[in-house]
Protein backbone atom coordinates (compact mmCIF):
# COMPACT_ATOMS: atom_id res chain seq x y z
CA UNK A 1 0.00 0.00 0.00
CA UNK A 2 1.29 3.47 -0.84
CA UNK A 3 2.00 5.77 2.13
CA UNK A 4 -0.78 8.20 2.88
CA UNK A 5 -0.20 11.68 1.60
CA UNK A 6 -2.29 14.80 1.59
CA UNK A 7 -4.00 15.12 -1.79
CA UNK A 8 -6.31 17.86 -3.04
CA UNK A 9 -9.32 15.49 -2.73
CA UNK A 10 -8.43 14.71 0.88
CA UNK A 11 -7.99 18.39 1.65
CA UNK A 12 -11.45 19.02 0.17
CA UNK A 13 -12.91 16.20 2.24
CA UNK A 14 -11.30 17.59 5.40
CA UNK A 15 -12.74 21.00 4.57
CA UNK A 16 -16.17 19.44 4.10
CA UNK A 17 -15.91 17.72 7.50
CA UNK A 18 -14.92 20.98 9.19
CA UNK A 19 -17.80 22.79 7.45
CA UNK A 20 -20.22 20.05 8.50
CA UNK A 21 -18.93 20.31 12.05
CA UNK A 22 -19.43 24.09 12.03
CA UNK A 23 -22.95 23.75 10.60
CA UNK A 24 -24.08 21.36 13.29
CA UNK A 25 -22.42 23.10 16.21
CA UNK A 26 -25.00 23.79 18.87
CA UNK A 27 -25.10 26.37 21.68
CA UNK A 28 -23.05 25.43 24.72
CA UNK A 29 -25.02 24.18 27.69
CA UNK A 30 -23.29 23.68 31.00
CA UNK A 31 -24.97 20.37 31.77
CA UNK A 32 -27.46 18.76 29.41
CA UNK A 33 -25.52 18.57 26.14
CA UNK A 34 -22.40 17.30 27.88
CA UNK A 35 -24.33 14.15 28.83
CA UNK A 36 -23.99 12.62 25.36
CA UNK A 37 -20.24 13.09 25.15
CA UNK A 38 -19.90 12.09 28.80
CA UNK A 39 -21.78 8.86 28.14
CA UNK A 40 -19.52 7.97 25.23
CA UNK A 41 -16.30 8.75 27.10
CA UNK A 42 -17.55 6.98 30.25
CA UNK A 43 -18.31 3.87 28.20
CA UNK A 44 -14.96 4.19 26.43
CA UNK A 45 -13.02 4.47 29.68
CA UNK A 46 -14.91 1.81 31.66
CA UNK A 47 -13.06 -1.29 30.37
CA UNK A 48 -9.78 0.51 31.22
CA UNK A 49 -10.88 1.05 34.82
CA UNK A 50 -9.06 -1.97 36.29
CA UNK A 51 -5.97 -4.01 35.49
CA UNK A 52 -7.91 -7.27 35.93
CA UNK A 53 -10.14 -6.29 33.01
CA UNK A 54 -7.32 -4.88 30.86
CA UNK A 55 -5.00 -7.88 31.24
CA UNK A 56 -7.74 -10.44 30.55
CA UNK A 57 -8.88 -8.67 27.39
CA UNK A 58 -5.33 -8.20 26.10
CA UNK A 59 -4.65 -11.87 26.90
CA UNK A 60 -7.59 -12.86 24.67
CA UNK A 61 -5.90 -11.01 21.79
CA UNK A 62 -2.48 -12.54 22.58
CA UNK A 63 -3.92 -16.05 22.68
CA UNK A 64 -5.82 -15.45 19.45
CA UNK A 65 -2.57 -14.32 17.79
CA UNK A 66 -0.83 -17.50 18.98
CA UNK A 67 -3.64 -19.75 17.75
CA UNK A 68 -3.92 -18.01 14.38
CA UNK A 69 -7.00 -17.97 12.10
CA UNK A 70 -9.88 -18.54 12.69
CA UNK A 71 -9.35 -18.23 16.47
CA UNK A 72 -7.58 -14.93 15.83
CA UNK A 73 -10.91 -13.27 15.12
CA UNK A 74 -13.39 -15.73 16.68
CA UNK A 75 -12.08 -15.18 20.22
CA UNK A 76 -12.39 -11.37 20.02
CA UNK A 77 -15.93 -11.88 18.66
CA UNK A 78 -17.00 -14.36 21.36
CA UNK A 79 -15.63 -12.31 24.24
CA UNK A 80 -17.52 -9.01 23.56
CA UNK A 81 -20.72 -10.88 22.63
CA UNK A 82 -20.79 -12.84 25.88
CA UNK A 83 -19.54 -9.79 27.75
CA UNK A 84 -22.53 -7.84 26.44
CA UNK A 85 -24.78 -10.69 27.56
CA UNK A 86 -23.15 -10.54 30.99
CA UNK A 87 -23.69 -6.77 30.99
CA UNK A 88 -27.33 -7.40 30.09
CA UNK A 89 -27.71 -9.79 33.06
CA UNK A 90 -26.03 -7.25 35.33
CA UNK A 91 -28.29 -4.45 34.11
CA UNK A 92 -31.50 -6.43 34.64
CA UNK A 93 -30.30 -7.41 38.12
CA UNK A 94 -29.69 -11.13 37.63
CA UNK A 95 -26.90 -12.16 40.01
CA UNK A 96 -23.93 -14.36 39.13
CA UNK A 97 -21.85 -16.07 41.85
CA UNK A 98 -18.15 -15.35 42.51
CA UNK A 99 -17.78 -12.50 40.03
CA UNK A 100 -14.47 -11.08 41.33
CA UNK A 101 -12.92 -14.53 41.69
CA UNK A 102 -13.95 -15.50 38.14
CA UNK A 103 -12.50 -12.24 36.78
CA UNK A 104 -9.23 -12.95 38.57
CA UNK A 105 -9.34 -16.55 37.30
CA UNK A 106 -9.74 -15.27 33.74
CA UNK A 107 -6.35 -13.53 33.97
CA UNK A 108 -4.80 -16.68 35.49
CA UNK A 109 -6.26 -19.13 32.96
CA UNK A 110 -5.77 -16.96 29.87
CA UNK A 111 -2.25 -16.06 31.05
CA UNK A 112 -1.40 -19.75 31.51
CA UNK A 113 -2.82 -20.54 28.05
CA UNK A 114 -0.55 -17.90 26.50
CA UNK A 115 2.44 -19.02 28.58
CA UNK A 116 2.00 -22.67 27.57
CA UNK A 117 1.07 -21.80 23.97
CA UNK A 118 -1.92 -24.09 24.57
CA UNK A 119 -3.79 -25.28 21.48
CA UNK A 120 -7.09 -26.76 22.67
CA UNK A 121 -9.94 -27.46 20.19
CA UNK A 122 -11.45 -24.23 18.85
CA UNK A 123 -14.75 -24.70 20.66
CA UNK A 124 -12.93 -25.06 24.00
CA UNK A 125 -11.04 -21.79 23.42
CA UNK A 126 -14.23 -19.97 22.40
CA UNK A 127 -16.21 -21.35 25.36
CA UNK A 128 -13.45 -20.37 27.77
CA UNK A 129 -13.19 -16.81 26.45
CA UNK A 130 -16.98 -16.46 26.26
CA UNK A 131 -17.42 -17.67 29.83
CA UNK A 132 -14.88 -15.20 31.16
CA UNK A 133 -16.43 -12.45 29.03
CA UNK A 134 -19.76 -13.16 30.73
CA UNK A 135 -18.33 -12.41 34.18
CA UNK A 136 -16.41 -9.32 33.03
CA UNK A 137 -19.58 -7.98 31.40
CA UNK A 138 -21.68 -8.67 34.48
CA UNK A 139 -19.27 -6.64 36.63
CA UNK A 140 -19.49 -3.73 34.20
CA UNK A 141 -23.28 -3.98 33.98
CA UNK A 142 -23.82 -3.81 37.73
CA UNK A 143 -21.34 -0.93 38.18
CA UNK A 144 -23.10 1.25 35.61
CA UNK A 145 -24.03 4.68 36.95
CA UNK A 146 -27.51 6.02 36.07
CA UNK A 147 -28.05 9.18 34.04
CA UNK A 148 -26.07 8.21 30.94
CA UNK A 149 -27.21 7.80 27.36
CA UNK A 150 -27.47 4.02 26.91
CA UNK A 151 -26.55 3.92 23.23
CA UNK A 152 -23.50 6.19 23.40
CA UNK A 153 -22.28 4.47 26.55
CA UNK A 154 -22.64 1.05 24.86
CA UNK A 155 -20.83 2.23 21.71
CA UNK A 156 -17.91 3.54 23.78
CA UNK A 157 -17.83 0.42 25.93
CA UNK A 158 -17.79 -2.03 23.01
CA UNK A 159 -15.22 0.01 21.03
CA UNK A 160 -12.89 0.10 24.06
CA UNK A 161 -13.20 -3.67 24.52
CA UNK A 162 -12.45 -4.23 20.84
CA UNK A 163 -9.42 -1.92 21.04
CA UNK A 164 -8.04 -3.90 23.99
CA UNK A 165 -8.39 -7.13 22.00
CA UNK A 166 -6.80 -5.44 18.99
CA UNK A 167 -3.90 -4.33 21.20
CA UNK A 168 -3.41 -7.96 22.25
CA UNK A 169 -3.55 -9.16 18.63
CA UNK A 170 -1.08 -6.47 17.53
CA UNK A 171 1.34 -7.33 20.36
CA UNK A 172 0.84 -11.01 19.54
CA UNK A 173 2.23 -10.30 16.07
CA UNK A 174 5.72 -10.91 17.51
CA UNK A 175 4.72 -14.58 17.61
CA UNK A 176 6.21 -15.05 14.14
CA UNK A 177 9.78 -14.64 15.51
CA UNK A 178 11.45 -17.12 17.84
CA UNK A 179 12.46 -14.44 20.34
CA UNK A 180 8.99 -12.97 20.06
CA UNK A 181 7.40 -16.29 20.99
CA UNK A 182 9.51 -16.37 24.16
CA UNK A 183 8.55 -12.80 25.04
CA UNK A 184 4.90 -13.67 24.45
CA UNK A 185 5.07 -16.71 26.73
CA UNK A 186 6.78 -14.61 29.40
CA UNK A 187 4.01 -12.01 29.06
CA UNK A 188 1.44 -14.79 29.52
CA UNK A 189 3.22 -15.93 32.67
CA UNK A 190 3.24 -12.35 33.92
CA UNK A 191 -0.51 -12.04 33.31
CA UNK A 192 -1.10 -15.30 35.21
CA UNK A 193 0.95 -14.04 38.17
CA UNK A 194 -1.03 -10.80 38.18
CA UNK A 195 -4.20 -12.91 38.08
CA UNK A 196 -3.05 -14.73 41.24
CA UNK A 197 -2.62 -11.34 42.91
CA UNK A 198 -6.14 -10.32 41.88
CA UNK A 199 -7.48 -13.65 43.21
CA UNK A 200 -5.80 -13.07 46.58
CA UNK A 201 -7.32 -9.58 46.72
CA UNK A 202 -10.76 -11.03 45.87
CA UNK A 203 -10.49 -13.63 48.61
CA UNK A 204 -9.14 -11.20 51.22
CA UNK B 1 -8.71 -2.43 -5.68
CA UNK B 2 -7.70 1.01 -6.94
CA UNK B 3 -5.45 3.42 -5.05
CA UNK B 4 -8.37 5.79 -4.85
CA UNK B 5 -10.45 3.19 -2.97
CA UNK B 6 -7.52 2.37 -0.71
CA UNK B 7 -7.19 6.03 0.22
CA UNK B 8 -10.89 6.18 0.95
CA UNK B 9 -10.68 3.56 3.72
CA UNK B 10 -8.82 5.59 6.39
CA UNK B 11 -10.81 8.63 5.36
CA UNK B 12 -14.12 6.80 5.83
CA UNK B 13 -12.91 5.55 9.22
CA UNK B 14 -12.01 9.12 10.16
CA UNK B 15 -15.49 10.32 9.21
CA UNK B 16 -17.09 7.48 11.20
CA UNK B 17 -15.01 8.33 14.30
CA UNK B 18 -15.85 12.00 13.82
CA UNK B 19 -19.57 11.24 13.66
CA UNK B 20 -19.43 9.12 16.81
CA UNK B 21 -17.40 11.61 18.82
CA UNK B 22 -19.49 14.63 17.92
CA UNK B 23 -22.88 13.21 18.87
CA UNK B 24 -24.96 14.89 21.48
CA UNK B 25 -27.75 13.10 23.33
CA UNK B 26 -30.38 11.51 21.08
CA UNK B 27 -33.27 13.89 20.68
CA UNK B 28 -36.94 12.97 20.64
CA UNK B 29 -37.84 16.28 19.02
CA UNK B 30 -36.75 17.76 15.74
CA UNK B 31 -33.38 19.50 15.53
CA UNK B 32 -33.75 23.12 14.43
CA UNK B 33 -31.15 23.96 11.80
CA UNK B 34 -32.78 27.22 10.70
CA UNK B 35 -32.84 25.95 7.13
CA UNK B 36 -36.39 24.62 7.08
CA UNK B 37 -38.05 21.29 7.88
CA UNK B 38 -36.31 19.35 5.09
CA UNK B 39 -32.89 20.06 6.57
CA UNK B 40 -34.26 19.74 10.10
CA UNK B 41 -35.21 16.16 9.23
CA UNK B 42 -31.78 15.45 7.74
CA UNK B 43 -30.15 17.05 10.78
CA UNK B 44 -32.28 14.92 13.08
CA UNK B 45 -30.92 11.77 11.44
CA UNK B 46 -27.30 12.92 11.41
CA UNK B 47 -27.38 14.01 15.07
CA UNK B 48 -29.22 10.98 16.48
CA UNK B 49 -26.96 7.91 16.76
CA UNK B 50 -29.92 5.51 17.00
CA UNK B 51 -31.09 6.88 13.63
CA UNK B 52 -27.86 6.96 11.61
CA UNK B 53 -26.66 3.65 13.01
CA UNK B 54 -29.62 1.89 11.39
CA UNK B 55 -28.69 2.61 7.72
CA UNK B 56 -25.07 1.99 8.65
CA UNK B 57 -25.84 -1.50 10.01
CA UNK B 58 -28.17 -2.32 7.13
CA UNK B 59 -25.54 -1.14 4.64
CA UNK B 60 -23.01 -3.45 6.27
CA UNK B 61 -25.39 -6.42 6.06
CA UNK B 62 -26.46 -5.72 2.48
CA UNK B 63 -22.94 -4.92 1.29
CA UNK B 64 -21.54 -8.17 2.67
CA UNK B 65 -24.24 -10.08 0.76
CA UNK B 66 -23.17 -8.59 -2.57
CA UNK B 67 -24.27 -6.15 -5.24
CA UNK B 68 -27.77 -7.53 -5.88
CA UNK B 69 -28.64 -7.46 -2.17
CA UNK B 70 -27.13 -3.99 -1.89
CA UNK B 71 -29.28 -2.67 -4.73
CA UNK B 72 -32.46 -4.03 -3.15
CA UNK B 73 -31.60 -2.54 0.24
CA UNK B 74 -30.80 0.85 -1.29
CA UNK B 75 -34.19 0.79 -3.04
CA UNK B 76 -36.46 -0.64 -0.35
CA UNK B 77 -35.22 0.86 2.90
CA UNK B 78 -35.59 4.58 1.97
CA UNK B 79 -38.93 3.95 0.20
CA UNK B 80 -40.35 2.14 3.24
CA UNK B 81 -38.83 4.78 5.56
CA UNK B 82 -40.50 7.59 3.60
CA UNK B 83 -43.96 5.98 3.36
CA UNK B 84 -43.96 4.83 6.97
CA UNK B 85 -42.55 8.16 8.12
CA UNK B 86 -45.29 10.15 6.38
CA UNK B 87 -47.90 7.83 7.92
CA UNK B 88 -46.26 8.29 11.32
CA UNK B 89 -46.33 12.08 11.04
CA UNK B 90 -50.09 11.93 10.47
CA UNK B 91 -50.92 9.88 13.57
CA UNK B 92 -50.30 10.23 17.29
CA UNK B 93 -48.89 7.18 18.94
CA UNK B 94 -46.62 6.63 21.93
CA UNK B 95 -44.05 3.87 21.45
CA UNK B 96 -41.84 3.32 24.48
CA UNK B 97 -40.14 0.16 23.25
CA UNK B 98 -36.72 0.93 21.74
CA UNK B 99 -37.17 -0.86 18.41
CA UNK B 100 -33.70 0.27 17.28
CA UNK B 101 -32.10 -2.01 19.87
CA UNK B 102 -33.76 -5.05 18.31
CA UNK B 103 -32.64 -3.91 14.85
CA UNK B 104 -29.03 -3.65 16.09
CA UNK B 105 -29.24 -7.00 17.86
CA UNK B 106 -30.79 -8.99 15.00
CA UNK B 107 -28.88 -7.39 12.11
CA UNK B 108 -25.63 -7.48 14.12
CA UNK B 109 -26.06 -11.21 14.72
CA UNK B 110 -26.86 -11.84 11.04
CA UNK B 111 -23.69 -9.98 10.05
CA UNK B 112 -21.51 -11.73 12.64
CA UNK B 113 -22.80 -15.18 11.66
CA UNK B 114 -22.35 -14.36 7.95
CA UNK B 115 -25.72 -15.90 7.13
CA UNK B 116 -26.14 -16.61 3.41
CA UNK B 117 -29.21 -14.42 2.86
CA UNK B 118 -30.63 -14.06 -0.63
CA UNK B 119 -31.00 -10.64 -2.22
CA UNK B 120 -34.77 -10.99 -1.85
CA UNK B 121 -34.48 -11.65 1.91
CA UNK B 122 -32.15 -8.67 2.32
CA UNK B 123 -34.71 -6.54 0.45
CA UNK B 124 -37.48 -7.69 2.81
CA UNK B 125 -35.29 -6.99 5.86
CA UNK B 126 -34.49 -3.54 4.44
CA UNK B 127 -38.20 -2.80 3.97
CA UNK B 128 -39.04 -3.92 7.53
CA UNK B 129 -36.21 -1.83 8.96
CA UNK B 130 -37.37 1.14 6.88
CA UNK B 131 -40.97 0.78 8.10
CA UNK B 132 -39.92 0.62 11.77
CA UNK B 133 -37.39 3.43 11.67
CA UNK B 134 -39.55 5.61 9.43
CA UNK B 135 -42.50 5.22 11.79
CA UNK B 136 -40.37 6.17 14.80
CA UNK B 137 -39.07 9.17 12.88
CA UNK B 138 -42.52 10.22 11.65
CA UNK B 139 -44.05 10.04 15.11
CA UNK B 140 -41.55 12.64 16.34
CA UNK B 141 -42.31 14.92 13.37
CA UNK B 142 -46.01 15.98 13.35
CA UNK B 143 -47.29 17.05 9.93
CA UNK B 144 -48.54 20.36 11.34
CA UNK B 145 -44.92 21.33 12.04
CA UNK B 146 -43.72 20.46 8.53
CA UNK B 147 -43.33 16.81 9.45
CA UNK B 148 -43.77 15.46 5.92
CA UNK B 149 -40.86 17.53 4.60
CA UNK B 150 -38.82 16.61 7.66
CA UNK B 151 -39.48 12.92 7.04
CA UNK B 152 -38.40 13.44 3.42
CA UNK B 153 -35.18 15.03 4.71
CA UNK B 154 -34.44 12.21 7.12
CA UNK B 155 -35.29 9.51 4.54
CA UNK B 156 -33.02 11.22 2.00
CA UNK B 157 -30.18 11.43 4.54
CA UNK B 158 -30.71 7.76 5.42
CA UNK B 159 -30.66 6.85 1.72
CA UNK B 160 -27.38 8.73 1.15
CA UNK B 161 -25.76 7.10 4.18
CA UNK B 162 -27.04 3.65 3.21
CA UNK B 163 -25.81 4.02 -0.38
CA UNK B 164 -22.34 5.17 0.74
CA UNK B 165 -21.94 2.36 3.30
CA UNK B 166 -23.33 -0.34 0.99
CA UNK B 167 -21.05 0.72 -1.86
CA UNK B 168 -18.09 0.86 0.49
CA UNK B 169 -18.77 -2.63 1.89
CA UNK B 170 -19.48 -4.20 -1.52
CA UNK B 171 -15.99 -3.04 -2.55
CA UNK B 172 -14.50 -4.97 0.39
CA UNK B 173 -13.49 -8.16 -1.43
CA UNK B 174 -10.47 -9.36 0.53
CA UNK B 175 -11.15 -12.07 3.14
CA UNK B 176 -9.72 -10.05 6.03
CA UNK B 177 -11.94 -7.10 5.09
CA UNK B 178 -15.02 -9.31 5.29
CA UNK B 179 -13.82 -10.59 8.67
CA UNK B 180 -13.51 -7.00 9.91
CA UNK B 181 -17.10 -6.47 8.73
CA UNK B 182 -18.26 -9.51 10.69
CA UNK B 183 -16.38 -8.39 13.81
CA UNK B 184 -18.08 -4.99 13.55
CA UNK B 185 -21.39 -6.87 13.24
CA UNK B 186 -20.69 -8.68 16.52
CA UNK B 187 -19.95 -5.34 18.16
CA UNK B 188 -23.25 -3.95 16.88
CA UNK B 189 -25.12 -6.97 18.28
CA UNK B 190 -23.33 -6.43 21.60
CA UNK B 191 -24.42 -2.77 21.57
CA UNK B 192 -28.03 -3.86 20.93
CA UNK B 193 -27.91 -6.34 23.80
CA UNK B 194 -26.49 -3.77 26.22
CA UNK B 195 -29.12 -1.23 25.14
CA UNK B 196 -31.86 -3.79 25.76
CA UNK B 197 -30.56 -4.35 29.28
CA UNK B 198 -30.31 -0.60 29.76
CA UNK B 199 -33.93 -0.15 28.66
CA UNK B 200 -35.15 -2.87 31.05
CA UNK B 201 -33.15 -1.29 33.88
CA UNK B 202 -34.70 2.12 33.20
CA UNK B 203 -38.14 0.48 33.52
Amino acid sequence: MKPLSSTPSQAKMLGAILLLSACFTQPTHAHAVAAGTMSFTTGLSHPWSGWDHILAMVAVGLWGAQLGAPALWLLPVAFPMLMAFGGFLGLVGMPLPGIELCIASSAIVLGVMVALQARPPLWVAITLCGLFGLFHGHAHGTELAPGHDGLLYSIGFVIATGLLHATGIALGGIHRWKAGRLVLRAAGAGIAVMGCWFALEALA
Amino acid sequence: MSHRTRRAHPLAALIAVFLVLTQSRAQAHLVTTGLGPLYDGAGHLVLSPECWLVPLVLGLLAGLRGQAAGRRAVLWMPAAWLISGVAGSLITLKISFPASTLIFLILGLLIAMDRALTARTVGIIAAIVGVIQGLLDGLSMPWREGGVLAVLGSAAAAWILLTLVTGFVVAMQRPWQRIVGRVVGSWIAAIGLLMLGWWIKQG
